[in-house]
């Protein structure tokens, strides 16, 4: 269910998420819903001579991961600037926590816009990725 | 990974039919969305939606390119030519059942010393999908690439 994300304050929190263990079948099975030709996902040998010690995740997931925590939770019809950083290699067996936080809110004639933090973190706590998502609507 | 004279090459536009190329049901499910409109069609009837819905991220640069181009003209090495990071503008909601049509160009292609005293090459893809007819931009994405020379 979608909240009334307009009015949002700052430190409000989203709902987090949490996805994993994630498998190589799961890495397989989200490059292929995606038509990625990146064979390191999915080939051991391919990841190997890449120097990998393993196939890994497309960055994909963990940049879908967050961006679609806003989506749930501001509609996912609601148009939004985000900028992402994936951070380190998705390896098999990892479980990712996604978080959100308001970290400001504005509002300017007649118009509110939000800027929200994302971050997705692994299992050990290391950072995998994060986001800043902006929202902007009419109050 | 090719970065010299690459800068402003304009790839091919695309057109597909995302139920011939994607699969919405997978992607919601690997990125733990619990959205029924995802999974199900009639879900998605029932929520307004022609078709099944698409996530914007489900979009990305390869749908946009045809692949032998990613080699031919970039050269990319997977695994070794990794995804960094992207900005990203959101616009419509695309379903399923919506002709899309892709575009993707070379914004910037350099080289820089990292830190460690490294080479590393940088390419910047852009890429905008539109729904064909209506022109309605569903997403446009600045993907930022590295590869260690």
């Amino acid at each position: 269910m979608t909240a009334d994300w307009s009015r949002a304050q700052v430190g409000d929190v989203l709902p987090e998420r949490v996805i994993g263990p994630l498998t190589a079948m799961d890495f397989a099975r989200f490059s292929v819903s995606m038509e990625d030709p990146n064979r390191v996902h999915v080939e051991h040998a391919v990841a190997e001579r890449a120097g990998l010690p393993s196939v890994i995740g497309s960055g994909g997931i963990v940049q879908g991961l967050m961006d679609d925590l806003v989506a749930a939770w501001a509609g996912a019809g609601q148009p939004r600037v985000v900028r992402n950083r994936i951070l380190r290699p998705l390896f098999p067996d990892s479980t990712i926590t996604a978080t959100g936080k308001v970290t400001e809110r504005t509002e300017n004639d007649g118009r509110v816009t939000l800027v929200v933090a994302i971050d997705a973190v692994d299992q050990h706590g290391q950072a995998l990725g994060d986001a800043t998502v902006t929202l902007e609507a009419a109050l | 990974m090719r970065i010299d004279g690459v800068a402003g090459h304009r790839f091919p536009a695309r057109e597909f039919l995302p139920e011939e190329v994607l699969c919405v049901a997978q992607y919601a499910r690997v990125i733990g969305s619990t959205e029924r409109v995802y999974f199900s069609s009639a879900a998605a009837r029932d929520a307004g939606y022609p078709a099944r819905p698409l996530p914007h991220a489900i979009f990305s640069f390869f749908q946009a390119v045809d692949e032998r181009e990613l080699y031919d003209t970039l050269d990319l090495t997977f695994g070794k030519t990794l995804f960094a990071g992207a900005e990203t503008e959101t616009g419509v909601v695309a379903t399923e059942a919506d002709t899309v049509i892709g575009e993707t160009w070379v914004d910037d292609a350099y080289e820089k010393t990292g830190r460690d005293g490294t080479n590393r090459q940088f390419l910047v893809l852009m890429t905008e999908f539109r729904v064909k007819g209506s022109d309605e931009m569903i997403m446009r994405s600045r993907l930022n690439f590295i590869e260690k020379s």
